[in-house]
């Protein structure tokens, strides 16, 4: 994780109580297992320290979701025996429905810095990414046994329930680098802080919880596509998603959403109804069912490449870079269509809501129809990279869909300016699509054909909403200009 | 030997307009993957069969350059043929021709056809024998004969023109047989001169009716009830009930104007007596509005509901193909292009809530629930909407399965007012029973199939079934 916001964890984390410069910078929490006193680092005011906490949260259930999207994308493959195609459909499934439940923390994040005045923040690290909430740095890999085990502990309680055995235990543990020494935070600690900063009128008082913000949050009407945690999406495995999005209003709404958030990941042991729901029980039962890899076993998933880069100059750090032809195009075309979902995103904490309830015009609707949109066109893309090879026909291992964060994920100022991000974005990816759309007939030319008269359709939408004419729409795009 | 008679197709439709040319044949196409995927489907003329008026022959057949709706302000009709097939043999169907009329001794003059057709929209609400419209014909020639809808309650010497049909006379280059269909020309009749309104003082009063003219007035007001009829409000109503034309009364009432309109189903039915036994057949014809929307397929159709009447509920693995799903979706977002969204999903429109008669208002006049939108109003944009299922269209395209079985309603959940409920697809539309629409259930395997299927591509060395 980036040191300007990792210098500031001493506060998270300090194992000795520092002292206080004067009494407004120190909270006493009152907490049913150990008082404590929260201080304020030295760099904040409270607000912002708030701030700055929903920021880190906002990156981390940023990475969480991506992380289980690829773990998700990554299953399947001709290797999978019939005979195990519908229980591994399943596992896709409700790692899929807990990547959503991640992205409606991720929304309700922002709806709380909505609230409160802060600046949203969709933005996160590059792969691989450490923070002191993980004794195991986020990768992009595909699911295994190791992974899920991760996976499991990065959902861990405190106290693990008593059904799991002491050689799951030691397998999980092995797998995270846990040892007694180094047995790292949970996130539930964070939110912990949160709470607590947000939930005290001493840190924040009341007139920094703005109401009228509330037309412009994420609503669980435009955003839960019904997934309530019934019906939809469950599997003879587990339970339905439940999609946490909520509009915040007061301090009470902002605290009292946290709870739930912080509460859906571990296994609550206080509430038995909701263990089952718990994002570390849905892991385990996959973790249990997941074939040992001994000889003769046969694997879930595609052989896609752990932390895979799209062309460009690529990071050291990072994995291997695609450089399969055709691969390599679709896997920065993903970056771009990535781009554009946050940018519709963003743009959509703009616009408010407030207008079209009374009848008026908005384009709020065709944004987040369009981030939608986006999100099925990753998850289509991701499907035809996890088949391409990573380097070449010859070489097994598969590409895989690349989640690298653009260089900005930050709108104009200008309305009008943040629509023309939409529309050079479009043209990015039109680029690619055409020369995709060449390709051999066949699934993917179709894809790239049916994305490209989409995106034209768009750019027609947009344009209208600028008010230019259909004469000054832009000509097709140069790749290259003479100096 | 003849030993069976069939008439193909067994049912069609057809369509009103005034024109007397009949609108030309064609072919849906999808647009072509590599042009537009997302695009119109087109309209492709085909072979198209020319009828001689005077003499009731097929004098040619061509293939029109593109086709046209409509000869000015008048539209053209679809005006089906029925043709006559003849089992020679138990596995032999083959067309009814001169020739095999010949070698079985007989000639076109022996084939009798009878035409049965109906109105019966009015005697469905009020329930009296009297208001039913029927026209019946019998005849071998090849003169056309106007389907005369008559009517206990009309007036006298009134009709209700119902269409004409005419046994198309074969010949050496068309000896088949074969009998034309041409529907009504689409008009409104009615019972008066006059219709009634409330004035501001909600005192009931009558003036001109504009539309009406006075050799349309057929129904008798004195004879049947129809002007003037109100829903009883029991069982038998229709559902939804009170959507005839008609205005608001005083007591709050849907109250008729008594119009009706000259659309009809019925029979056609062929005999031939041979050797002493009467070989019968018959097919059913309907006439229904235009197509105002000709490419573009609705979401459901009565094509979906003979399907499954044919094959049953469920889907042979092997057809639920992406092809198949995709097929329907691409209808999903034609339905879509369609409709204006966000009036159907209840949002309110420039300061005005329920500002038409939507499922919204439905859900609130028949159950009492309280009137909300169905989806949030942000996101019932037209655009928006069409937006998205053209997402999911393409993802479908790259071979990602469905994963939106679930949201799909369920027969057995059209009356879940819930806003989960109501939020299922198809939204915003109602099917017969008056509650939200499904899709069949042949239509939901077919998605819940292929989306079983998963990311597991062909199977080595087996096919994927």
């Amino acid at each position: 994780m980036r040191s300007r916001v990792t210098r500031h964890f001493d506060g998270l984390f300090a194992t000795e109580t520092p002292v206080a410069v004067s009494a407004s910078r120190a909270l006493s929490v009152v907490r049913a297992t150990e008082p404590k006193r929260v201080l304020l680092p030295r760099e904040f005011s409270w607000h912002d320290y708030a701030v700055y906490l929903l920021h880190v949260a906002a990156e981390i259930e940023h990475s969480l979701m991506v992380q289980y999207l690829y773990a998700a994308y990554s299953i399947g493959g001709p290797d999978v025996p019939r005979k195990e195609q519908p229980a591994v459909l399943e596992w896709q499934q409700t790692i899929l429905g807990i990547a959503k439940e991640e992205m409606g923390h991720f929304l309700t994040v922002q709806n709380v810095l909505r609230l409160i005045g802060g600046g949203l923040n969709l933005d996160r690290e590059d792969f691989p990414w450490d923070i002191p909430f993980f004794p195991f740095p986020f990768r992009l890999e595909r699911l295994s046994r190791k992974s899920l085990a991760k996976y499991v502990f990065a959902e861990s309680p405190t106290e693990w329930p008593a059904d799991v055995t002491s050689a799951e235990r030691k397998e999980i543990e092995a797998a995270a680098g846990s040892t007694p020494e180094n047995i790292p935070h949970r996130v539930g600690e964070l939110y912990e802080l949160m709470i607590e900063v947000l939930g005290n009128q001493e840190a924040l008082a009341d007139s920094v919880f703005r109401t009228e913000t509330v037309p412009f949050q994420a609503s669980w009407d435009e955003w839960g596509r019904s997934y309530d945690g019934t019906g939809r999406g469950a599997t003879a495995q587990g339970p339905s998603p439940n999609v946490i999005v909520r509009r915040v209003s007061s301090r009470s709404d902002a605290v009292s959403v946290l709870e739930d958030i912080a509460r859906q990941g571990e296994w609550p042991q206080e509430d038995p109804s909701a263990q089952e729901e718990s994002h570390f029980r849905r892991f385990l039962s996959i973790f249990r069912a997941f074939p040992k890899s001994e000889k003769g076993s046969w694997s879930p998933t595609w052989a896609v490449a752990t932390n895979p880069q799209a062309p460009g100059v690529t990071s050291p750090d990072s994995g291997p870079v695609i450089q399969h032809p055709e691969a390599s195009t679709w896997s920065t075309l993903f970056n771009i269509r990535y781009r554009m979902l946050l940018a519709y995103l963003s743009h959509s904490f703009r616009l408010s809501s407030e207008a079209l309830e009374v009848g008026a015009a908005s384009p709020r609707g065709m944004i987040i129809s369009r981030t939608f949109g986006e999100m099925y066109n990753l998850r289509s893309t991701a499907g035809i990279l996890v088949q391409l090879p990573l380097v070449n026909d010859k070489n097994p291992e598969r590409a895989g869909p690349p989640f690298q964060m653009p260089y900005t994920v930050k709108l104009p100022p200008e309305e009008a300016d943040c629509w023309r991000v939409h529309l050079d974005l479009i043209d990015a990816a039109s680029a690619l699509l055409e020369e995709l759309s060449k390709l051999p007939t066949g699934p993917r030319a179709d894809y790239a054909t049916a994305l490209l008269n989409s995106d034209k359709r768009a750019q027609i939408e947009i344009h209208k909403l600028l008010g230019s004419s259909r004469r000054s729409a832009p000509q097709p795009a140069r790749r290259s200009l003479a100096l | 030997m003849i030993t069976e008679l069939r008439i193909l197709p067994p049912l069609a439709i057809s369509r009103l307009g005034s024109s007397s040319n009949p609108l030309e044949n064609y072919n849906l196409e999808l647009p072509q993957p590599h042009e537009n995927p997302l695009g119109f489907r087109r309209l492709v003329p085909a072979e198209t069969l020319a009828v001689d008026d005077k003499t009731g022959e097929i004098s040619h057949v061509y293939t029109p350059e593109k086709i046209l709706f409509r000869d000015g302000n008048q539209i053209r009709p679809v005006a089906p043929f029925f043709e006559v097939f003849a089992r020679t043999s138990p596995d032999v169907l083959e067309p009814l021709t001169i020739d095999l009329l010949k070698k079985n001794r007989l000639t076109p003059s022996d084939v009798k056809w009878t035409v049965h057709v109906g109105n019966i929209k009015v005697f469905r609400r009020t329930g009296n024998k009297s208001d039913r419209v029927i026209a019946q014909h019998s005849f071998s020639d090849h003169k056309p004969h106007a389907l005369e809808g008559n009517c206990d309650n009309f007036f006298a010497r009134k009709i209700l023109p119902l269409g004409s049909v005419r046994y198309i006379k074969p010949n050496q280059a068309f000896p088949e047989i074969r009998l034309r269909f041409t529907p009504a020309a689409g008009l409104v009749y009615g019972s008066s001169m006059k219709r009634k309104s409330l004035d501001l003082g909600r005192k009931t009063i009558e003036d001109d009716d504009p539309i009406m003219r006075p050799e349309r007035v057929i129904y008798d007001p004195k004879k049947g009830k129809w002007r003037g009829y109100v829903d009883p409000g029991r069982a038998t109503d229709t559902a939804p009930n009170q959507i005839f034309a008609g205005f608001t009364n005083r007591s709050g009432d849907q109250e008729s104007w008594g119009y009706l309109d000259d659309e009809c189903d019925g029979t056609v039915n062929v005999e031939l007596t041979l050797a002493g036994k009467t070989l019968k057949a018959f097919a059913r014809v309907g006439a229904g509005p235009p197509a105002f929307a000709p490419d573009g397929i609705p979401i459901r159709t009565v094509a979906d509901e003979l399907e499954q009447a044919l094959l049953g509920p469920n889907v042979d693995p092997a057809d639920a193909t992406l092809e198949n799903v995709e097929e329907i979706l691409r209808r999903a977002f034609e339905t879509v292009r369609l409709l204006n969204t966000a009036v159907m999903n209840g949002n309110t429109i420039n300061g005005r809530i329920d500002v038409a008669s939507t499922m919204p208002s439905q859900d609130s006049n028949d159950t009492n629930r309280f009137f909300g939108p169905i989806m949030a109003p942000t996101l019932a944009d037209n655009l928006a909407v069409l937006a998205l299922h053209q997402g999911i269209f393409g993802a479908l395209r790259s071979g990602t399965r469905p994963w939106f079985v679930d949201v799909l309603r369920l027969p057995e959940e059209v009356g879940d007012l819930t806003d989960k409920g109501r939020r299922k697809m198809p939204a915003m539309m109602r099917g017969a029973d008056g509650r939200y629409l499904t899709l069949t259930r042949r239509q939901i395997d077919t998605i819940r199939k292929a989306a079983a299927k998963g990311p597991f591509g062909e199977q080595k060395g087996k096919k994927d079934k």
